[in-house]
C-alpha cells in the first residue's frame, strides 16, 4: 500500500526519509508510561471486588520504575538533531526530565490506594489517569516541535482536569475540577491563537525553524512591521505556559483545584505538571524565541523582563498570602505559586544573555528537589487521611507528630527542604539558584537584577514561618479529635514517603551527582543556537570560566545571599 | 477594490470572533456558554491557521487546525462531564455559585 | 478576483460576526449552540474560500456533526429551567469586560496592520496587466498576418513547417507582475497569471493577496522544488522543512510515472494528477509522514479524555 502510494506521482512521499532505528529511542520513555497505563486498566478489568488495589500502584511504580531506567540506558546515545522530521528530541535535558516525572508519578501513585481506599475511590483509572499525564509531560518535555507541545500539552492536562475532579462524592472537587478546565481550556486557546500568529509570521511550526526565521524577520523587517505580530505572538504563547505553571497573574486556579483534588493527585499535579511545563517553556524560550530582540533582558522589554515581573510578583503573593493561610493544601498551594517565582528567577538568570545559558542548570536542579518535596509534603497529608475524612487543615494534624512518628519524621523533612534549611535538597536548590541569580546580577551589573536576588532571599525567610508552622503544630500542640479511627499505615505510602525524604536529603548533603546530571542535562539542550552550541561545546569548563569570573567580580555583593531559615 | 478578502480581511475576522469569544468567557456565567465561548475561540484560531496556511502556500497550517479540532473534541467530552459533575452536585451550571472552595 | 467570491466572503463575514454575538449575547444556552452552529457553518464557508476544502468538510462533520451534537445533548439533559438561568444584570465587570476587549481587538489589529495589501502595488499589477494585455494584442495582430503569408506557400510539406514552426511561437499573455513580486516558483508560471501581490513587508513568504489559480500553481511550483534532485534548487532550509532532518541521507525519490504507467510486480500504477491544495491527499501524507507522532499522541489525548469523561460523569461505578 505504501509501495503504491509512493509510486503514484504526488511526491512529497519520496522525500521523507522514514525514521531510522536509532530514532524510535525518542519515543520510548513515553510509550512506555502509554503502555503502563493501558496495562494498568487492562490488570484493574480483572480486579476482585472489595480487595485492596496497592498491586496496580506496584505495577505503576515498576513501570515508572522502568521508564527512569530507560532515560538512564538512553542517557549516552542521544541524537543531535530533531527526530521523527523535526517532532522530537532525544537528548539528555528531555531524559532528565523524562525520568523526573516518571519518578514523581511512580511516588505519588505508591501513596494512592491506602487514601483511596479509606475515599471509598478506589478506582483503576486513578493510575491510568496519572500514568497518561505522565507521558504527556514526558513528550512535551522531548517536544521540537510546536504542535506537539501543544498536543502533549493536552495529553498531560486533560487527565489532570478529571484527577481534580475525581472525588465524585466531594462537591468541592467537582467545582474545583471545573474551574481548573474552564480556565485552562481558556488559556489553551490564547495560547494557541499566539501560536498561529507565530506561525503566521515564521511560516513552520518547528522549534528551532521559528528561531532562524524569527531573527531574520526582526533583522530585515523594519521594526514596525512583522513585529507587532511576533511580540503578540511571544506573549500569548507565554501566559499559557504561566498558567501551567501557576505563576502569577495566571494562578487564580491554584488554590482552589488544589484544595478540591485528592490529595496523592494533588502531588502529582503540582509537580509533574509544572516539570513538563517547565521543560517545554525552557525549550520554546531558547530555541525559538532566542533573538536578542525578543529576549530583551532587563527593561529592554522582551521576555526576560516579562519573567521578570512574573517572578517577583510570584514570589512576593505567593509567600505572603501562604502566611495567611488555615488549610495546610491551601498554604502548600501558595507556596507551590512561590516556587514557581523561584525558578521563573533561575531562567531569568539563565536568559539575560546567551552566554548565561547553562545557569540552567540551577532550575533543573531546583525542580528535582522541589519535586520530591512536595510529593513528599502531600505523601504525609494522604498517610495520615482517615476512613471518610481528609487532613487539610493545621487543626487536623495538631499533636499528629508524636501519635505518627514516621509521618512526622518525614513531615519534617519535607517541610525543611521546602523551607530551604540546610541539610535538605530545598537548600540547594535554592543556594543554587540565588548564586545564579546573583552572578549574573554581579556581572551585568544591574541593580534591578541583584534587587529581585535579595528580594528571593526575604521571601524565602518569610516563607520559614509557615513550613515552621506545620511542624509546630504537628508536635506543640494536642490533638483535636481523639476519636478517629488508625491512620492508613500502608506499606506502599511508607515506601513512597521513605524514598522521597532519602532522596530530598540526598540531594541535600550528597548534591554532586544530581547537579552533574542537571549539568549534562543542560549542556546536551539540543537546539539552541550557534552562538550557544559555542559555550555548549566548551560544556563544564565554560561554565566554570564563568563562574570563576563571578566570583573574582563578586566582592562589593551582598553578602546575605545564604537562605537560612 | 476593498471589497475583495485578502489577507488582512480574514485575519482580522478571526481576530473579532477571537475576542468576541474572550468577551464571552469573561461575561457569562453560565458553564455550557462559556465552554462554547471558549470553542468559538478556538475556531478563530483554526481560521487564523488556515488563513496563514493559503497565503503562505504551505500546508502545515490545515495539519495544526486539525489537531486543534480533535483536541477541542476531546476537551468537549471532558469538560461537558465535569459539567453534568457539576450539576448534580449543585442543581446549577452557574459558576458564580461554584464557590464552596473559597474559604 | 471577481464578482462570486467577495460576495461570498463578505456575506459569510457579516454572518461569522454576528452569530458569534448571538452566542455571547443570548441567555438560554441552546439558543446559543444554535448559533454556533450556524457559526461554524459560516466558517466552513470561508474555509472553502481559503481553498481548505478538507478542513471545511471536517469542520461541518466534526464541529457541527460531533462536538455540538454533544453540547445540545448536554442541555438537553440538564433542562435547564428559565429561572434557573438568572436574571440578566448589568454590572460594572461587563462595562470593564467590553473595554479591555475592545483594547485587546485594537491590539491585534494594530499588529495584524502591516499585513493590509497595498493599493500602491495592487495599481501597478493592474497596470501591468493591462500593458501586457496590449502588448499581447498587438503580438497577435503581427502573428495572424504572418500566418497569412505563410498560408500562401505553394509547397505543402514546406507549408506545413513552417505553420507548426509559427506556431510555437503563438504569443501568449506573460506574468502581469512587477518586479520582486513573483512568489516562489513564479518563474514557471507563463499564460497563467498569478494574482499574487508581494510579501508582506518584512515577512517573507507571506502574501497580502492571491487567487485560486495562482495559489494552484506556486503549490505545485513549491511541491516540485522540494522533490528537486539538484540540492540547490530545493527549499530554502530557512522555511524549515524537510532539510535538517536526516541531511546524512541521500533523498529517494520514486521514478516518475509516464503517461503509460510504471509495471511492477503487483501491477501496473497509472500517474494520477498531483493533489491539489488544501486537498485530503497532501493532507494525508503529511499526517502519516512528518505529523505521525502528533498523530500517535492524539490518539492517547483521547484515550484518556475517554477515560476521564467517564470517571467523571457516571452516576454509579
Amino acid at each position: 500500500m505504501l509501495h503504491a502510494l509512493m509510486q503514484t506521482g504526488f511526491p512529497l512521499l519520496g522525500l521523507l526519509t522514514p525514521p531510522s532505528g536509532a530514532e524510535y529511542a525518542a519515543l520510548i520513555p513515553g510509550a512506555i508510561a502509554a503502555l503502563v497505563a493501558m496495562l494498568v486498566v487492562l490488570v484493574d478489568t480483572f480486579h476482585r471486588p472489595g480487595t485492596r488495589r496497592d498491586y496496580l500502584a506496584y505495577i505503576s511504580a515498576v513501570g515508572m520504575g522502568v521508564v527512569v531506567l530507560s532515560c538512564w540506558a538512553l542517557w549516552d546515545s542521544t541524537i543531535d538533531r530533531p527526530v521523527f522530521h523535526g517532532m522530537l528530541y532525544l537528548d539528555k535535558f528531555g531524559l532528565f526530565f523524562a525520568a523526573l516525572a516518571a519518578a514523581a508519578g511512580g511516588l505519588a501513585l505508591l501513596q494512592v490506594p491506602a487514601y483511596m481506599n479509606f475515599q471509598r475511590m478506589d478506582r483503576g483509572e486513578f493510575y491510568m489517569l496519572v500514568l497518561f499525564s505522565v507521558s504527556g509531560a514526558i513528550f512535551m518535555a522531548n517536544a521540537a516541535d510546536l504542535l506537539t507541545v501543544f498536543i502533549a500539552l493536552e495529553l498531560m492536562s486533560i487527565p489532570v482536569y478529571c484527577l481534580a475532579g475525581y472525588m465524585r462524592r466531594d462537591g468541592r472537587g467537582a467545582e474545583a475540577a471545573m474551574k481548573y478546565f474552564v480556565l485552562g481550556a481558556f488559556s489553551a486557546g490564547l495560547m494557541l491563537y499566539g501560536m498561529a500568529l507565530i506561525y503566521g509570521v515564521t511560516g513552520t511550526t518547528n522549534l528551532e525553524y521559528i528561531g532562524i526565521n524569527l531573527s531574520r524577520v526582526i533583522e530585515t523587517g523594519a521594526v514596525e512591521t512583522g513585529f507587532g505580530m511576533i511580540v503578540l505572538g511571544v506573549l500569548l504563547v507565554l501566559s499559557g505556559f504561566a498558567f501551567k505553571i501557576a505563576a502569577v497573574p495566571f494562578h487564580i486556579w491554584t488554590p482552589d483545584v488544589y484544595t478540591g483534588s485528592p490529595s496523592p493527585g494533588v502531588g502529582f499535579m503540582s509537580t509533574v505538571v509544572k516539570a513538563g511545563a517547565f521543560a517545554a517553556m525552557l525549550r520554546v524560550l531558547f530555541v525559538a524565541f532566542e533573538d536578542p530582540m525578543l529576549r530583551g533582558g532587563f527593561y529592554g522589554t522582551g521576555w526576560v523582563d516579562v519573567l521578570f515581573f512574573m517572578s517577583a510578583a510570584s514570589m512576593v503573593l505567593g509567600n505572603t498570602v501562604a502566611i495567611m493561610q488555615d488549610n495546610i493544601k491551601r498554604m502548600l498551594a501558595y507556596s507551590s505559586i512561590a516556587h514557581a517565582g523561584y525558578i521563573l528567577l533561575g531562567i531569568v538568570a539563565a536568559g539575560a544573555r546567551p552566554e548565561y545559558f547553562l545557569f540552567n542548570d540551577a532550575v533543573l536542579f531546583y525542580l528535582a528537589s522541589y519535586t520530591f518535596g512536595t510529593v513528599g509534603a502531600f505523601g504525609v497529608l494522604s498517610y495520615l487521611g482517615r476512613k471518610g475524612t481528609t487532613v487539610e487543615t493545621y487543626e487536623d494534624i495538631a499533636g499528629l507528630g508524636l501519635k505518627y512518628p514516621f509521618a512526622g519524621l518525614m513531615m519534617g523533612v519535607f517541610m525543611f527542604s521546602s523551607a530551604g534549611i540546610p541539610p535538605t535538597a530545598g537548600f540547594v536548590g535554592k543556594l543554587y539558584i540565588f548564586r545564579a541569580a546573583v552572578d549574573v546580577g554581579v556581572q551585568t551589573g544591574e541593580f534591578a537584577f541583584i534587587g529581585l536576588s535579595v528580594l528571593a532571599v526575604l521571601t524565602s525567610v518569610a516563607g520559614a514561618y509557615y513550613y515552621l508552622r506545620v511542624l509546630v503544630c504537628m508536635y506543640m500542640k494536642e490533638p483535636t479529635r481523639d476519636d478517629w479511627v488508625e491512620a492508613s499505615e500502608s506499606k506502599s505510602a511508607r515506601l513512597s514517603l521513605g524514598i522521597c525524604a532519602a532522596l530530598t536529603l540526598a540531594l541535600g548533603i550528597l548534591p554532586a551527582t544530581m547537579l552533574e546530571l542537571s549539568r549534562e542535562g543542560v549542556v546536551d539542550f539540543q537546539g539552541v543556537p550557534a552562538s550557544v552550541r559555542e559555550v555548549q561545546r566548551e560544556g563544564g569548563e565554560q561554565l566554570k570560566q564563568i563562574r570563576d569570573a563571578a566570583e573574582r567580580s563578586r566582592e562589593p555583593a551582598p553578602k546575605g545571599e545564604v537562605p537560612q531559615g | 477594490m476593498m471589497f475583495e478578502p485578502t489577507l488582512f480581511h480574514y485575519l482580522t475576522l478571526a481576530a473579532m470572533t477571537f475576542c468576541i469569544g474572550v468577551f464571552g468567557v469573561l461575561v457569562r456565567r453560565n458553564a455550557i456558554t462559556l465552554f462554547m465561548c471558549i470553542e468559538l475561540m478556538l475556531n478563530s484560531v483554526n481560521l487564523t491557521f488556515i488563513t496563514f496556511s493559503k497565503y503562505r502556500v504551505d500546508m502545515d497550517g490545515h495539519i495544526f487546525s486539525f489537531f486543534v479540532m480533535a483536541v477541542a473534541a476531546a476537551e468537549a467530552a471532558v469538560g461537558l462531564a465535569i459539567i453534568l459533575h457539576v450539576f448534580r452536585h449543585k442543581r446549577s451550571v452557574n459558576v458564580d455559585e461554584a464557590n464552596r472552595l473559597k474559604l | 478576483m471577481g464578482f462570486w467570491e467577495p460576495l461570498f466572503f463578505w456575506i459569510f463575514a457579516i454572518g461569522a460576526v454576528t452569530s458569534s454575538a448571538m452566542v455571547v449575547l443570548w441567555r438560554n444556552p441552546l439558543y446559543s449552540a444554535l448559533f454556533l452552529i450556524l457559526d461554524f457553518f459560516f466558517f466552513a464557508g470561508l474555509y472553502v474560500l481559503l481553498s481548505a476544502h478538507f478542513m471545511a468538510v471536517t469542520q461541518i462533520l466534526v464541529y457541527t456533526g460531533a462536538i455540538m451534537v454533544l453540547f445540545l445533548f448536554i442541555i438537553m439533559l440538564l433542562n435547564l429551567k428559565d429561572d434557573e438561568l438568572g436574571e440578566f444584570e448589568f454590572r460594572l465587570h461587563h462595562a470593564v469586560a467590553a473595554v479591555s476587549v475592545i483594547a485587546l481587538f485594537a491590539i491585534i489589529v494594530s499588529a495584524l496592520l502591516p499585513t493590509q495589501r497595498s493599493e500602491q502595488l495592487l495599481g501597478q499589477v493592474e497596470n501591468g496587466r493591462a500593458q501586457a494585455q496590449e502588448a499581447l494584442r498587438g503580438e497577435e495582430t503581427a502573428f495572424s498576418s504572418k500566418r497569412t503569408r505563410l498560408e500562401g506557400i505553394e509547397d505543402k510539406s514546406r507549408r506545413v513547417d513552417e505553420l507548426a514552426k509559427l506556431e510555437a511561437t503563438r504569443p501568449r499573455l506573460r506574468v502581469a507582475t512587477p518586479a520582486g513580486v513573483k512568489p516562489e516558483g513564479a518563474s514557471e508560471l507563463t499564460s497563467k497569471e498569478c494574482a499574487t501581490v508581494r510579501s508582506v513587508d518584512g515577512v517573507p513568504g507571506l502574501f497580502q493577496d492571491m487567487n485560486e489559480e495562482g495559489l494552484d500553481t506556486c503549490y505545485q511550483a513549491r511541491v516540485r522544488r522540494w522533490v528537486s534532485k539538484d540540492p540547490s534548487k530545493r527549499m530554502d532550509p530557512a522555511q524549515g522543512k524537510y532539510r535538517r532532518f536526516d541531511p546524512s541521507k541521500p533523498v529517494v525519490i520514486p521514478p516518475r510515472i509516464s503517461g503509460e504507467g510504471l509495471t511492477t510486480e503487483r501491477g501496473t500504477i497509472r500517474a494520477g494528477k498531483p493533489a491539489g491544495f488544501g486537498t485530503v491527499q497532501p493532507l494525508s501524507v503529511l499526517l502519516i509522514n512528518r505529523f505521525v507522532v502528533p498523530f500517535e499522541l492524539t490518539a492517547l489525548l483521547l484515550l484518556g479524555a475517554i477515560v476521564g469523561a467517564v470517571i467523571i460523569a457516571k452516576r454509579r461505578l
